[in-house]
């Protein structure tokens, strides 16, 4: 080796070990940025309203008083009761969904995993909206007496909240189930039927061994409920069931604005999620859970007699028809006839959808949106992963912990509160003294967005992330591959579906993102979720329902674009790596 | 409006995209540094309570129109913001294909013939029902006098909408929504049989704007342009073309405009105007009340 290329590989060299040393406090400036300030200043309103010039003390603990009573508090109740009812019944539904993936061969089970990255990109808004117009009173199915008043009283009341959160979790436990019960293998199930174990006996066997999956998976779905606005702002509302994060929607979005309050309320939140955390830790810290090792083998594929088939095909095509063909028909229904009119060839009409072109410029929030959401995914992509490392490292230590804390309760938070925390931090005078003068523009907006997605982002990608040996990057290294192309060589192809449905997902929930775009776009700046509230207020619901149609088709498109370019222009190997199964 | 005081002024206008509760949020989240020019919304509770944290530029009214007999009734003392049209809220508003003798009084709703047939937004979801309440309980004599009257329109069955009221009507949920004047216009313009009753009292909601106090001196000069604008020809054109089925049917206060032909004349209507000072910092705690025993 001559003398240059020896000093290129030294440079080389400092660059990586700079950069290993750099990565992690570097990733926690940005999740301080981005998460951690914020959203503690905000909290620290529900002590010291004066802090931010919203109350005349320094510090008082009168907001937890309005938190801890009356509708509050009842709103606090139900969001407990609904999460905990919608994170056991995704365990329990993904769980069924994982074995079906792994343990059947059935070409439907084939769809499953891309079945559920879709459920994840319709909003909660669309999924209550078409469920409320299949079954309300004048609907079609009402009319033709498919609908009785129980089942609508179910499905529009608490049980169909629960329902509804229980689809949208679905994906959710799925990612973090799956790979547990591939590592569990079979061989534990069949030395406990060996030595005679029934089925039931077998299952309360092996159930503990996935209990750190299984309490993953629950803690996601739990939190992703108590911080869900979409169903909240729409069932919830209309059946006068009063839930957390429309308490803190109202205290903050209807005058007089109370934001300490909103602040106690957020705080119950956090303190539920710190308590499930510290169960959490505790119970799967009692003993060791360890299954993987060199002679894991993985379950065999099972051919199923005639009868199971169709008990299970009629399971995946009832949770399919449930969690997407029932309420993404509904919503497009209620677009396509003219309403409060019994449906009919006649009362057929597109009115909807060309009311929508002819009162409002569409194009321009389309194309903010679009951009945006496009930015927003591929920043948020990037610290999704890194922040996914830190949390599928075998030695997280305190700062893997705290960042895992930090996560499920952004998870839990409405957005409103975050972007509330973006204003009050980016505007005071002693930021912007600091250079820092980025309130008002798409900058603080971007970076809005990347904040609200990032928690789910990252939380998907655990998964896919927690699958991978370390050695793979090893292997790539010694044999002279330098770190960047050890990643790309070695990990990338192995996760490279995962990024692009993880970055769909991203975009999806960015492009229609509603707090976030009314609290921190710049005046002036239309987005798609604010102009679709623009023609809700207009007083034109079904015009606003279309608009949301017309989202979920861009959307959808440029979910077949990304696809398709992907199967193009990817390299073959990344496209056909898949997990052998023997 | 924005477009059109731009092109007449050359002085650049940003709308903002946002409804009235956000779009005070914001001003309220900002109020260490605030960086928001005009604001312009329904009802002036809210920008009492502005005023009363020293937040809007007082003793500034439009010098390019003159008020009406209307629109002096609410002016505040300390000319801290400018009424620009008033609606009223607490109208009536039903389908008169369905419904042949509606009730024209509030004391009629408590009547048997209409348990269960009428409703209104819940007013810590919908801004502007809140003023029901305050004119209401202020004719009454009180908050203790209303929540009284409150509870025997519930226990006749009153809806509370937690969306629209309006829709609920429409969708045949209930037979009477009680809400804003404008939009039972609104809907009477699509649909004939829609129809609007004011009973007395009925609740003026005006509609109201401000100039940030703590705003730069040139902000101030081009907010206060603006403010003329608004109240000059063009400016009253604009407010008249804007909204057709909305906003635009309101009751204009500055002399020599004419209010658009669907509204009704301001002398047939018993306009009731409360205190927004007082019942502005009781806004709260009657809405907690009312979401805790009404809703």
């Amino acid at each position: 080796m001559d003398r240059t290329s020896a000093v290129q590989v030294d440079r080389k060299g400092l660059f990586e070990t700079a950069s290993l040393r750099l990565g992690r406090p570097l990733l926690w400036v940005v999740l301080a940025v981005v998460s951690v300030i914020p959203t503690v200043a905000f909290l620290l309103l529900a002590f010291s309203p004066r802090i931010f010039a919203q109350g005349s003390s320094w510090f008082t603990l009168s907001a937890f008083g309005r938190a801890l009573s009356g509708n509050e508090l009842a709103g606090m109740r139900n969001s407990l009761g609904i999460s905990t009812a919608a994170a056991i019944s995704a365990v329990v539904l993904s769980s069924i969904l994982a074995l079906i993936v792994q343990r059947v061969n059935l070409r439907e089970s084939r769809w499953i995993p891309g079945l559920l990255w879709v459920i994840l990109l319709v909003p909660t808004y669309v999924t209550s909206v078409g469920w409320n117009e299949v079954v309300a009173p004048g609907s079609i199915f009402s009319q033709l007496g498919l609908v009785s008043q129980p089942i609508r009283n179910l499905l529009l009341g608490t049980g169909g909240i629960i329902m509804i959160l229980t689809f949208t979790g679905v994906p959710f436990a799925y990612f973090a189930i799956s790979p547990a019960i591939r590592g569990l293998g079979r061989r534990f199930e069949e030395a406990s039927r060996i030595h005679g174990g029934s089925i039931p006996r077998t299952i309360r066997i092996v159930t503990p061994i996935l209990l750190p999956a299984i309490f993953a998976g629950a803690t996601i779905v739990f939190a992703e409920s108590l911080g869900d606005f979409g169903v909240a702002s729409t069932i919830a509302a209309n059946a006068n069931i009063p839930v957390a994060t429309t308490n803190i929607m109202s205290a903050i979005a209807t005058f007089p604005t109370d934001f300490p309050m909103a602040a106690g309320t957020s705080w119950l939140l956090v303190l539920t999620l710190g308590v499930v955390l510290t169960i959490q830790n505790r119970m799967t810290r009692s003993r060791s859970y360890g299954v993987l090792s060199g002679r894991t083998a993985f379950a065999p594929v099972h051919d199923l007699s005639k009868r199971a088939k169709l008990a299970v095909r009629t399971f995946l095509y009832l949770f399919v028809l449930a969690a997407l063909g029932v309420p993404i028909f509904g919503a497009l229904i209620s677009t396509l006839f003219t309403p409060y009119r019994s449906p009919s060839l006649s009362s057929l009409t597109l009115n909807a959808y060309t009311t929508l072109f002819r009162t409002q410029s569409i194009g321009g929030p389309i194309v903010t949106s679009l951009t945006m959401a496009a930015i927003a995914a591929t920043i948020t992509i990037v610290l999704g992963i890194s922040i996914a490392k830190v949390l599928t490292s075998p030695r997280p230590g305190l700062s893997g912990k705290f960042t895992d804390l930090i996560l499920v309760t952004s998870v839990a938070l409405p957005g409103l509160v975050l972007a509330a925390g973006f204003i009050f931090v980016f505007n005071l005078p002693a930021t912007i003294a600091m250079g820092i003068n980025i309130y008002g523009t798409m900058i603080l907006l971007g970076i809005g967005y990347v904040a609200i997605s990032l928690p789910s982002n990252a939380k998907v990608m655990v998964g896919p992330i927690s699958q991978l040996d370390g050695s793979l990057m090893r292997a790539g290294r010694i044999h002279g591959a330098s770190m960047q192309k050890a990643f790309r060589r070695c990990v990338l192809p192995l996760l490279a579906k995962s990024i692009v449905w993880a970055w769909l997902l991203t975009f999806a929930s960015t492009f229609g993102e509603l707090p976030t775009s009314q609290m921190l776009a710049p005046t002036g700046v239309r987005t798609m979720a604010t102009a679709i509230l623009s023609s809700f207020e207009a007083a034109n619901v079904t015009a606003a329902t279309a608009f949301s149609i017309i989202q979920m088709g861009i959307v959808l498109g440029v979910i077949v674009l990304v696809q398709g370019g992907f199967r193009y222009l990817a390299p073959k190997g990344w496209q056909t790596i898949v997990v052998h199964r023997k | 409006m924005c477009t059109a005081f731009q092109k007449a002024t050359g002085i650049v206008c940003k709308l903002s995209d946002n409804s009235t509760g956000p779009t005070l949020a914001k001003i309220q989240a900002t109020k260490n540094n605030p960086t928001w020019g005009v604001a312009w919304t329904d009802g002036n509770a809210e920008y009492a309570s502005l005023d009363q944290q020293g937040m809007l530029l007082k003793n500034f009214q439009p010098n390019t129109g003159t008020l009406n007999s209307l629109g002096q009734k609410l002016v505040p003392a300390d000319q801290s913001y400018i009424i620009t049209g008033v609606t009223t809220t607490g109208a009536f508003v039903y389908d008169s294909s369905k419904v042949q003798n509606p009730p024209t009084s509030w004391q009629q709703l408590l009547q048997p013939q209409w348990k269960g047939k009428f409703g209104m937004n819940n007013p810590t979801i919908d801004g502007p029902s809140y003023p029901i309440l305050a004119g209401l309980f202020d004719s009454l004599g009180g908050a203790t006098q209303g929540e009284a009257f409150m509870s025997q329109l519930k226990a006749n069955g009153m809806v509370v909408s937690q969306n629209s009221i309006m829709d609920d009507m429409t969708a045949g949920k209930v037979e009477i929504a009680i809400g804003q004047n404008t939009s039972g216009i609104g809907r009477a313009q699509t649909n004939h049989n829609i129809k609007v009753i004011y009973p007395n009292p009925s609740p003026a909601l005006p509609s109201v704007l401000a100039i940030d106090g703590k705003a730069s001196s040139a902000e101030i000069k081009d907010a206060k342009a603006f403010a003329n604008f608004v109240y000059g020809p063009a400016g009253q054109k604009a407010m008249l073309a804007g909204d057709p089925t909305g906003d635009s049917q309101f009751f204009p206060v500055v002399n020599g405009t004419q209010a658009e032909a669907q509204v009704p004349a301001e002398s047939s209507i018993n306009f009731y105007f409360f205190d927004p000072y007082k019942w502005g910092s009781l806004e709260s705690s009657i809405n907690t009340w009312f979401s805790s025993n009404i809703a």
